[in-house]
Parts: C-alpha cells; structure tokens; sequence
C-alpha cells in the first residue's frame, strides 16, 4: 500500500486566509496500484490510480456519507488465479466488485447512495484473442455491477489509449487523465 | 533521418555496460563454475556486491526461506541469477534521469524492462525448446535501442507528432517513417557492440515483428518477448509516449500454444516479483 502526501498541484479556488491554513488542508494523495483497493473517508483526499491501461479503475462513492473506494482491476475472473484470489481479491473483476461493495456496505453505505465510474480497459493497436485483456475486463466489471442491481453512472473505457483516473473523496470528483489531458467524468 | 555515421557515434557514446557483465556471461556459458569462482566475481563488482544479497530476497529470487548472506545468495541464485542481477545494476546506471523522445523516466523504464524480463522468464517456463538462461535479461533489454533513437525522436517532436494524429499509426512505424530504421535495428547494434549474448541481440532486433526473425529459434524467442511486452504494456507496467500504440502478431500466442487463462495466470502471479525488483533496481546503491 502506497500513501504519498503532497501539496495539491492545483490551486484552491478561494484565496486562503494565511499560509498555515494552506498547509493544513494540503491535499493527501492515496496511490492505488494495480490489484489493489483504497477506501477513504477524508474530505481532502484524493484516490488515484495511474497507467490503467487495459486494468479498470473503479471509483465508488457514497454522496451522503462521503466515503470513496477506488479499486485498480487487473484481470476479469479469477478462475486464471490459482489461488490469488484469496490474497488479492481486488485483482479480478469478480471477486473485486463484491470486495468493494463489500466493504463499503459494512462502513454503512447503501447501495441506493453509491456513484459508480468507471475508467480504462484500453486495447493495443492489434491484439491477439488471447491478449484481449482491456475488452473482457470492461465486460467482466459491467456484468458484476449488473448483477449487483448497481447502475454504472459514468465510464470512460476502450480505445488504445492508456488512461489514470483519480477520485476527490470529499466531493466525488471523479477525473481521467490519458496523453496529458484532464477530463471529468 | 538518421545517417549511419550519426547512429554509430551515438551509439559509441554510450556508456558501456560493467566488466562484471561481460565475464559473468562467460562464466553462464559454462557448467564447471564453483560458487567460490562466481564469488570472486562479484567482489570485483562493489554495485553488485552492494545490492546483490537485497535483490535476491526480492519475491522474484526469493525461495521459502530468506537468504542469509551474499555468499548464499551466491549459491542460491548460481550464475544465472547472479548475471540477471548483474546486467540489471549496470543497465540502470547507463540510464540518464529521463530517455528523451519516449516521455519516460528511468525509473519507469527499468520497470518496464524487469516486466517483459519477469515475464519473459515465466512465458518460458511453458514454451518447451526455450533456454531460459537468458530469458530475464531478453526481456530486460529489448528497448535498449530507446536509448539512442529517443536522441533523435526528440530533435524530430513535430513531426512524430503529426505522423501519430493517425491513429492507426503504431509508436514504431512513426519511427521507421521519420527516422528511417527503429529502436529494433538501432538496439540490435548496441547488443553486438555490449557483447551481449545473441539471444538478447535476437529480441532486441525482432521483438516487434518476431515472425520476420531468420529462423524458426530466432522466431521464438522473439516471440515470446514480443507476447511479455505486449502484456507489459496491456498492465501499465512503465507507460512511455507510444502508450498502447502496438500492434500484436495475433499468431503469436498461437504459435507458442498459450491460453488466455495461462496467459492471465502468469500476469496475476508476477505483479508481486515485478513490484519488488523494479523497486530493489531503482533504489540500489551505486
């Protein structure tokens, strides 16, 4: 588990009264590497996870608690696991999804309150079927939540580009980067 | 376009890799070495000798038990580890901060190289007819020629740039169009000239067009790290300008009788070993 700290990298938007209060509310900033799950519930963090290429970035976020989670899937089904699936479930769609609600729903979460996105699944060029990796894991991610009777809000998925997703606990900003541009999504 | 006189001085211009290097070759090639010859080796090396008994507790070498001693680390890893290690230590140190043209820092470059190395090795585990004494450092090194096409990459941005608005366009054939050969033909000279062993020149030269390699040995190794990179790249591991811009032979995993289950398998159980040697490289003492 990686947790960097630093200053956020955009200004805040209303000058801030002095410099002490700009450092107490310097952003915190939670890496999520691949195969792994962050779930926070600090206004002024922000969860990311970065060259997402053909693996998703699930971001899931509780508007009325403020309590975010944002998973970086690696591979749809975890039945090519051998046994990974006990010591990092957050590495397969299948046994990734219902971690995430999961835990979510243990912190008192509802599922009528969850904002689910989500970004990556990219594809190479020219791809064997055996390497179709970014098309089964979009697949796998979007039949999870269906089968959990969770809507999907907003996604941001395929194409051969390789993209980083980052997740504003406070507000549920959810943005993708990919080839130096910043969306919202 | 790169005239040859440019591409030879620069490629003279590099700094070579260690002595240690070229020996340990040596000594691989043999079966009589003795731990205590190898050793005598790595004394020669202070970078090596340094980081030696850390990497090898790394998940990548690490057995059941944790390895005491450099010396055990010795006998543990036997020549071919030791040489893996070796190659990884002094290619790091020939590595500016930054490989100018492919947008990377070093950093995310030797992860990407110990990825396709990791998962070179593993991809050839499964292959039969693969000698896997070099596999790892194949995979290390195939973009070596990055090193000296970036120089030249980056004198030439505005026109890279506008050859990849297609986007059908690959990161490689910009470089073939632009500068008239590519980090395959530039890094199989640098792999003759570093006296490397000819399978790490072979998937330098054909790791992108594995199936275009002169004979079917060739064409397999090559193969298999044309499939390690592909998947290196599919999991992030050290994303540089050309992104997923790549093209797969999809004959490839065919050719080489591998599943997508076997293929998900092997990415799900070498995260934790690329994680750790990348980080152990990257962080080494010089």
């Amino acid at each position: 588990m990686d947790i960097l700290t630093k200053s956020a990298s955009t200004p805040p938007a209303a000058p801030e009264p002095d410099a002490t209060a700009t450092s107490a509310q310097s952003e915190t900033l939670i890496t999520v590497s691949m195969a792994d799950l962050q779930i926070c519930d600090q206004a002024h963090a922000t969860l990311a996870a970065y060259a997402l290429g053909s693996c998703i970035g699930v971001a899931v976020w509780d508007g009325q608690l403020k309590i975010g989670g944002l998973m970086h899937v690696m591979l749809p089904s975890s039945r090519a696991g051998t046994g990974s699936a006990w010591v990092r479930p957050a590495m397969f769609a299948d046994t990734a999804v219902p971690l995430i609600l999961g835990r979510l729903l243990q912190l008192g979460c509802t599922k009528e309150n969850l904002v689910v996105k989500i970004a990556g699944g990219g594809q190479l060029l020219a791809e064997s079927r055996q390497l179709a990796i970014g098309t089964r894991n979009i697949d796998a991610v979007r039949a999870e939540f269906a089968a959990q009777g969770i809507n999907i809000t907003a996604e941001d998925v395929g194409g051969t580009k390789s993209r980083s997703v980052r997740l504003q606990v406070g507000s549920g900003i959810t943005s993708v980067s990919s080839r130096g541009e910043e969306n919202q999504l | 376009m790169i005239t040859a006189v440019n591409l030879v001085s620069r490629i003279k211009s590099l700094p070579p890799l260690s002595t240690t290097v070229v020996h340990l070759m040596e000594v691989l090639k043999r079966d009589d070495t003795t731990p205590a010859q190898l050793e005598r080796l790595v004394n020669q090396d202070p970078a090596l000798t340094a980081n030696l008994l850390r990497i090898a507790n790394s998940a990548y070498y690490r057995g059941t038990r944790p390895v005491p001693s450099a010396r055990a680390a010795i006998v543990r890893l036997g020549s071919r580890g030791v040489y893996e290690i070796a190659v990884g230590l002094s290619f790091r140190k020939t590595l500016p901060t930054r490989i100018p043209g492919y947008e990377i820092e070093s950093e995310a470059f030797i992860r990407h190289g110990v990825a396709v190395g990791v998962l070179t090795e593993r991809l050839a585990r499964e292959v039969r007819g693969v000698d896997r004494d070099v596999a790892f450092t194949m995979g290390l090194l195939h973009d070596l020629g990055k090193l000296v096409v970036g120089v030249f990459l980056a004198e030439e941005k505005q026109r890279a740039n506008a050859f990849l608005l297609d986007q059908n366009v690959s990161f490689e054939e910009m470089e073939a169009e632009i500068l008239g050969t590519d980090h395959c033909e530039v890094g199989h000279e640098i792999a003759r000239q570093w006296r490397l062993p000819a399978e790490v020149a072979i998937a330098a030269r054909w790791h992108h067009s594995p199936m275009a390699a002169p004979d079917p040995g060739a064409q397999r190794l090559a193969s298999l790290v044309h499939v390690a990179d592909a998947m290196a790249h599919l999991f992030g591991y050290g994303e540089d300008a050309g992104d997923m811009r790549r093209r797969v032979d999809g004959a490839v995993p065919d050719l080489l009788g591998l599943s997508e289950d076997q293929l998900a398998a092997i990415a799900g159980s070498t995260v934790e070993s690329i994680d750790e040697f990348a980080r152990a490289l990257n962080s080494a003492t010089a």
